[in-house]
């Protein structure tokens, strides 16, 4: 039962990261490689303050909000405003200065040793400790995160996010601020990665930076395009999908050690698989990532 | 004649090519304006200048008293100037309502703040633009397309679609690039209407044409470029008999 539950917690988390980076990546079209780093922001927020200050959940999560949304501005401002070419260096340069720090601030991060005992969160005298608690909290921050990109896309700033992605002149000459859209939106994607980031440091009460590297980022890119770029249901159907592929290898009995190595492999194939025959994704329309 | 939009000394280069070479020219507004001039005249050129899309390398473009040079083309474009792309540029994978809809100005629901907290008003506006938007593809006949992709149309409905986000951009100045090239004869006379009724209610179109029926019968005055410069302009007969047109078009 505990086991079922820390499934959904996990797909719970995946659809938030994924379903915040499809409003970069997805309608907008800009292929962050940043998110699992945006991430780890979040998470070390959380889990240094209320180890270090001891402040409550609810204003950690607030700072942790806060301070993503100025990291993605730090890094989306300056390239954004440029070329394309330049923001997928930016997001690059930034996920691996963010994982370097992360491993090497020893003094400040404790480096690759990680953060142990975060205290578990407490929203207003309300204590989360089983795992029935942590799901609660899980759907909590789901549907939020869920409702407030669901209300991006929806809408005329959707609208003009997707013609970004199609054509950005026709978008200018339509008189949109296209640089602002970028920018914006990719500083709202970093802020939603600090509800994944507070709850999975609060729920697994440790972190290292292991959990925050480039492959993460792009687990939660192919969770994205697996389920369907530019849909709002593609990452939700796409965390289900890719969160429970590999527990149903240990299902049938295959061994931590293979099954490990055999779930990159699975990711791969689902990948490969995924462009062969459903390039649109799951739950997608075709040709939406045809450029 | 009202100097409504004036361009003054207009230059841009392409490496040691004079795409605008000292281009000058006046519009006054309601006008009917034909651009036309040979191959890599620079007429286009003219217009992503003129939007913003390039810069331009010296010159001034006045329109209603605001100086256009140096402008961000979303500035330009929320000045009023509305265009169409020669080769033809929409959002292909949306319906064709919503290219409609992307089109309108000053949406509140395109800015973030009142995205979350007036929903309301976001929604009311957006369910009127609807209404508008519907309106505007009966105007254009694409109303049993509204929910089609946009990528479904046929060539010539793709350009009406572009026309149809033109009027729905509401624009004073509508600058079209070769609205009719490749369009069926019966689109023709469809295309040819709409930029009538858009003269009639008062906006002022600046047309690159190369079909000469049309340049004598639709356009109130001819402007005629070449190598980036103006050679002459006039009433549509007068362009047409200068020797220096016939001469350009001969060598
Ligand atoms: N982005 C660009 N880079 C380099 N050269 C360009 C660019 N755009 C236009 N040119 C050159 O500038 C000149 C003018 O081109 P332009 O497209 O304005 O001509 P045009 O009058 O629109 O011609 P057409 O009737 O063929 O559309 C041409 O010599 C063209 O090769
Ligand atoms: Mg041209």
């Amino acid at each position: 039962m505990e086991y079922l539950l820390h499934i959904l917690i996990l797909i719970g988390i995946y659809m938030m990261l994924s379903s915040s980076l499809n409003l970069v990546a997805g309608y907008a079209g800009m292929l962050s490689i940043a998110h699992a780093a945006f991430y780890g922001v979040g998470a070390y927020t959380v889990a240094l303050m209320s180890l270090n200050l001891g402040t409550p959940f609810l204003l950690n999560i607030i700072c942790a909000i806060v301070v993503c949304g100025l990291f993605g501005a730090v890094v989306g401002i300056p390239s954004l405003r440029i070329k394309d070419d330049y923001f997928i260096i930016a997001a690059f340069a930034f996920q691996i200065i963010a994982f370097s720090i992360m491993n090497n601030w020893v003094s400040f991060t404790k480096g690759p040793m990680g953060l142990p005992g975060i205290p578990q969160p407490n929203l207003f005298g309300w204590e989360i400790s089983s795992y029935p608690e942590f799901l609660l909290l899980t759907v909590i921050m789901c549907v939020v995160c869920l409702l407030i990109c669901r209300r991006i896309t929806h809408s005329p700033y959707g609208r003009v996010l997707q013609a970004i992605r199609e054509d950005e002149d026709f978008a200018l000459s339509l008189g949109k601020n296209v640089a602002g859209y970028k920018i914006s939106v990719f500083v709202i994607a970093a802020m939603l990665t600090a509800l994944p980031g507070a709850l999975y440091a609060t729920y697994i009460s440790y972190i290292d930076p292991s959990s925050f590297t480039v492959d993460e980022s792009i687990f939660i890119i192919s969770i994205m395009i697996i389920g369907g770029a530019g849909r709002f249901l593609g990452p939700v159907l796409g965390a289900i999908v890719l969160v429970l592929l590999p527990e149903l290898l240990r299902f049938v009995g295959m061994p931590n050690s293979i099954a490990a190595n055999l779930r990159q492999i699975l990711y791969g194939a689902a990948l490969v698989a995924c462009m062969l025959w459903r390039p649109q994704g799951l739950v997608g329309r075709a040709d939406v990532l045809r450029k | 004649m009202n100097q409504w939009l004036t361009v003054e000394n207009l230059s841009k280069r392409f490496g040691g090519i004079h795409a605008l070479d000292s281009f000058s020219c006046h519009f006054g507004q309601g006008e009917v304006v034909g651009l036309i001039g040979p191959n890599g005249a620079g007429k286009t050129t003219f217009f992503n200048v003129l939007g913003g899309m390039l810069p331009a390398d010296g010159g001034s473009i006045r329109f209603c008293s605001k100086q256009l040079v140096g402008q961000s083309p979303h500035r330009i474009a929320h000045f009023g100037v509305a265009r169409t792309f020669q080769n033809l540029r929409l959002i292909r994978q949306v319906p064709v309502i919503e290219n409609v809809m992307l089109a309108f100005r000053h949406q509140s629901g395109e800015h973030l703040v009142p995205l979350a907290i007036r929903w309301k008003k976001v929604r009311a506006q957006e369910s009127e633009n609807h209404e508008k938007a519907l309106a505007i593809l009966k105007k254009v006949g694409l109303l049993e397309k509204a929910d089609d992709l946009a990528d479904a149309l046929s060539y010539g409905q793709q350009k009406l679609l572009t026309l149809a986000c033109c009027i729905a951009s509401d624009a004073d100045l509508l600058l079209l690039d070769e609205p009719l090239a490749g369009v069926s004869p019966v689109m023709i006379d469809i295309v040819l209407e709409k930029l009538r009724e858009l003269k009639n209610a008062g906006k002022t179109l600046v047309v690159i044409e190369h079909n000469l029926e049309v340049i004598m019968n639709e356009f109130d005055r001819v402007i005629f470029m070449d190598s980036g410069r103006k050679v002459c302009e006039g009433l549509p007969d007068e362009v047409r008999n200068d020797p220096r047109v016939i001469e350009a078009y001969l060598k």
